[in-house]
């Protein structure tokens, strides 16, 4: 085993990397070389793929309608002649759930749901959290002690637990989990925000703006805004991805979207008791769930493989 | 080293009086009523009126609190709507229970994942494919893996108990579900901190002097990829804790998390809010004791900044 | 002692080494020798290829590079060996001197152990055998309360205490070569003056040769037998240090030597005499002697003709210093337009001292 004598080239995490090539406007694209110019452009696979699928998946939430009822019980077809739900066939192309539902459309439905909880609660959570960091980063002192002892508290709350404690005090619904999502989720990129302003500020951004006379505000949208712009345009996937995977969780554990409204989440708690003879219920669902997941994962490594100065995001999301 | 240990403490034992602050709080904005939580079925105000007073639900907030923390020091988290019974008895034993999950998902996690790193970084034909593995951990809800395993391991193949207990058995799927979601970071870790050890001019001196490549990975490689993976058990807890929960719910494991989530369904707050301090001292404790562990395996971080 | 040294086999002999990372050539038809208990130091500028050399000489470069040429430490040739083969003997053949002692210690491991494991794995010791080897080398590197210090880690070292355990490291084994690259650049000036006192004790009683690599001029002066000047991965010069010093022959030698002298001695204010221009880029392949550009005497011959090192012999009436050779037509010390003949070849002759 010659590892060890071979000398690393560098670290870099075991990832899926190809090389990025385009330029962007909206994206901090990394110093471009000759050869980046002159090379074929291609977007890294890893978007593509992730966006197709979103695109896909978004397709068929927004077609959702036409596929059916989602809770409309059909006792007598949904239900075979020994009360248990049919298996896949005409009618009926998933098979029907415990109460003669149509899994297909209520499957469909719940990726509606997840799209939806993920979209809302991502721009919530980042907005907030992205204020956060730039006004504790900026204004350092008193601000900055207070709002980042609070960080440091959403941080180290275990979020299932918090979540089913906020989700006791409200009624259930869409409404529910995208709070319980924002207020648990927003101190990650307060914390990576907060730490690239720092950053920002040691080489000397905030030094020179106001040395320029500009003050306040002023500074923070020109100079520290666009840094930490991209840097969450990079974050979101990662944060959309966790967030489907959290509503899942708290619908599954009733504290989050309750039936009959169909999450991917509760069906798979609907579906556990049958899951001897009809395990589709709870795999349909789950892989649902790992499809979306996957995508979002997918966009974000193909965003970070695009410019890899984001590579410190990596998988811990900060 | 005692210092900042103190310091920790310190800060520790404020978090958890904070969280008793809050879950307190807490307490007086879910819905419901708990004398009708204690008796669902009564139809005289009068018994109601009775158990109101009997909890002390009328007085002032601070008076309450005051009464509530005063039982807390003395080791009384009150009686259990539901059950009937102290609080204390009823989480007691489940205190066991889940720790024993919980430890054993933490050796899972840093074999599986330690595993991946480490063979990540020493071969380079298998990093892209530890890493699609990687991926795929990462995308599945914890919850959606444990069925999984469940479905595969215990209806499917039949050598898995399906059905809730306690013992050995059943210990394995939820653990190694624990395991399988927890190993993605370790990887990622391990991975990084290996190539940085591995490529360090620490590992070149000890190539110069002739020492075999099993050895020096042994003795200086691991040893530096210890440190962050510590840090990161403590990190950790928080998220980790979560998934303990989800997978008691799951496999039906008689521990903290299950009681924690049917007590709050049930709406028995003393056991909610017993829960959640207990949650919150065991965080702080095990917080302290990865601390220690990491002053312990690396010694730069023995003096004090 | 010096028969006796003349009679053992020399350090280090290398023979026509290449050492090429990809397409960049590093190192050309380098050939050196490091005679047995004498210093050779490798002189030359970043990028000159010295480091090369001597990781090249110590098989620690990355398998990235390829090396070509002929390696023979202490008469034993370790190019044709294994990678197996060579890590079983290279602690009793060489040892190494690395320039960042911080970086070179294993930070989580006390320095005890580290010097320690040279004797468990090499010299079949025992556990509490080499610890107490430890200690004794440590207190040969004249360290301290050596017991003490061989408990702590490096960072609660200072930096001169450091690098007295990485040479504490390289001799423990007393081997017949040590290769040192640049371990004093990183210490202040008394700490660098102790350690090179260290070095001349160290060199008094053993019999190693030293394969010393340094940028400094000053290092060269008070510790060196023999100097190598490098450019541009080539060596360009090659004598007694005396003789480098006094009589330099190849003009990058003499520009070097130029420069120190304007700082030691030079009317204050003057300007620093520097030589015009910088060496060329890693992956350039100039034809003709490399450092033409730069040169005050090169002619048409040296842009089209790579001078060999030949030797170096002075105008009438000067003696030539035995072994004393150079790469250039025009060397210094002999009247530019008078050329050496075509220069072809390489041939180093013996350098006994």
């Amino acid at each position: 085993m010659s590892a060890v004598t071979s000398g690393g080239s560098g670290a870099s995490p075991p990832g899926l990397g190809a090389a990025p090539r385009r330029r962007a406007p909206w994206l901090r694209a990394p110093a471009a070389d000759a050869a980046g110019r002159r090379a074929i452009r291609r977007w890294p696979w890893q978007l593509v793929a992730g966006v197709a699928v979103l695109v896909v998946l978004a397709g068929l939430a927004i077609a959702a309608p036409l596929f059916g009822s989602p809770t409309h019980q059909d006792l007598i077809h949904g239900l075979g002649p020994t009360g248990l739900p049919v298996g896949p066939g005409p009618g009926y192309p998933l098979g029907a759930d415990l109460l003669g539902r149509n899994e297909l459309v209520r499957l469909v439905y719940g990726i509606r749901v997840s799209l939806i909880v993920a979209i809302v609660s991502n721009a919530t959570s980042i907005v907030i959290g992205a204020a956060v960091g730039l006004f504790a980063g900026y204004f350092r002192g008193p601000v900055e002690q207070i709002l980042m002892r609070f960080t440091d508290i959403g941080l180290a709350l275990p979020y299932t637990l918090a979540g089913l404690v906020i989700a006791a005090v409200m009624s259930a619904g869409m409404t529910r989990v995208i709070v319980i999502i924002t207020v648990l989720f927003w101190s990650y990129p307060a914390r990576l925000v907060y730490g690239e302003v720092l950053r920002l500020r040691t080489r000397g951004f905030v030094e020179a703006g106001e040395a320029m006379g500009a003050r306040g505000m002023a500074i923070v949208r020109r100079h520290l805004a666009p840094h930490v712009t991209s840097m969450m345009i990079a974050y979101s996937p990662l944060n959309a991805a966790a967030a489907v995977a959290f509503e899942a969780t708290l619908s599954y554990l009733s504290a989050g979207i309750n039936p009959p409204t169909a999450s991917l989440g509760n069906m798979i708690s609907d579906g556990q008791a049958a899951i001897s003879y009809r395990p589709l219920l709870v795999v349909a669902p789950g892989l649902a769930i790992m499809v979306l997941t996957l995508a979002f994962l997918l966009v974000g490594e193909g965003i970070k493989a695009y410019n890899p100065d984001l590579r410190r995001l990596s998988w811990l999301g900060g | 080293m005692a210092r900042g240990l103190i310091r920790r403490l310190v800060f520790g034992l404020i978090a958890i009086a904070g969280v008793i602050v809050l879950a307190f709080l807490l307490e007086f904005v879910v819905p419901g009523d708990p004398a009708r939580a204690i008796a669902p079925r009564a139809t005289s105000l009068q018994v109601l009126a009775n158990i109101r007073a009997q909890l002390h639900l009328n007085q002032p907030l601070i008076v309450q609190f005051a009464g509530y923390f005063g039982n807390l020091l003395r080791g009384n988290l009150g009686t259990s709507y539901i059950q009937h019974q102290p609080v204390a008895a009823v989480i007691g034993p489940r205190l066991l229970t889940t720790g024993v999950l919980a430890l054993a998902g933490v050796v899972a996690e840093v074999i599986i994942g330690g595993s991946l790193g480490i063979l990540a970084a020493l071969y380079s034909r298998v990093r892209a494919l530890i890493g699609a593995v990687n991926l795929t951990l990462l995308a599945v809800p914890i919850f959606v893996l444990g069925l999984l395993l469940l479905l595969l391991f215990g209806f499917k193949l039949g050598i898995a108990p399906v059905s809730g207990g306690a013992g050995p058995a059943e210990l394995v799927l939820p653990a190694l579900t624990l395991g399988l979601i927890g190993a993605p970071w370790y990887a990622q870790i391990v991975a990084d901190q290996m190539q940085e050890s591995l490529a360090s001019s620490y590992v070149r001196t000890a190539v110069s002097k002739g020492l075999p490549d099993s050895y020096i990975l042994r003795r200086h490689v691991l040893r530096n990829v210890l440190s962050p993976a510590i840090t990161m058990v403590g990190l950790d807890l928080g998220s980790y804790l979560s998934g303990v929960v989800t997978v008691e719910v799951v496999f039906v494991w008689p521990g903290i998390g299950l009681l924690a989530v049917n007590s709050l369904h049930n709406l028995d707050r003393p056991i909610v809010m017993g829960t959640v301090i207990v949650g919150a001292v065991a965080v702080v404790f095990f917080n302290l004791v990865a601390d220690v562990l990491r002053m312990f395996v690396d010694p730069r971080t023995r003096e004090e900044p | 002692m010096t028969a006796e040294l003349a009679e053992r086999e020399p350090a280090l002999e290398v023979t026509d080494l290449n050492v090429r990372y990809g397409r960049m050539h590093a190192v050309r038809d380098a050939c050196l020798i490091v005679p047995a208990g004498r210093v050779v130091t490798l002189i030359g500028e970043t990028g000159s290829g010295k480091s090369s050399l001597a990781l090249a000489a110590a098989r620690l470069l990355p398998s990235s590079a390829t090396i070509t040429g002929r390696v023979a430490i202490a008469g034993r040739d370790t190019s044709g060996l294994g990678s197996g083969e060579f890590r079983r003997v290279r602690a009793s053949l060489l040892g190494c001197i690395a320039q960042d002692a911080m970086a070179a210690l294993n930070p989580v491991v006390p320095v005890g152990r580290q010097v320690g494991e040279l004797f468990t794995q090499h010299a079949g010791m025992s556990r509490q055998q080499a610890r107490e080897a430890a200690v004794a080398a440590l207190a040969q590197v004249e360290i301290r309360h050596p017991a003490a210090v061989a408990r702590l880690y490096p960072h609660q070292l200072s930096g001169g205490m450091r690098q007295r355990v990485m040479i504490a490291m390289a001799v423990a084994l007393s081997p017949p070569l040590i290769v040192a690259d640049e371990p004093t650049t990183a210490l202040d000036v008394s700490t660098q003056a102790e350690i090179l006192a260290l070095i001349g004790e160290l060199r008094g009683r053993m019999r190693s040769g030293f394969l010393w690599i340094t940028h400094d001029m000053g290092v060269v002066a008070e510790l060196a037998d023999w100097a190598a000047v490098m450019y541009a991965g080539r060596i360009v010069e090659q004598g007694p240090v005396e003789t480098i010093f006094d009589a330099p022959a190849h003009p990058y030698t003499e520009g070097l030597l130029r420069t120190r002298r304007d700082l030691r001695s030079g009317p204050v204010g003057a300007p620093l005499f520097q030589i015009p221009g910088s060496p060329p880029s890693p992956g350039e392949e100039p034809a003709g002697c490399a450092f033409a550009p730069r040169c005050s005497r090169a002619t048409q011959v040296c842009a089209e003709v790579d001078p060999g090192l030949e030797p170096v012999r002075r105008d009438v009436g000067e003696g030539g210093s035995f072994g004393h050779v150079a790469a250039c037509h025009h060397p210094v010390g002999r009247s530019a337009g008078a050329s050496s003949g075509l220069a072809q070849g390489r041939s180093v002759e013996g350098q006994r001292p």
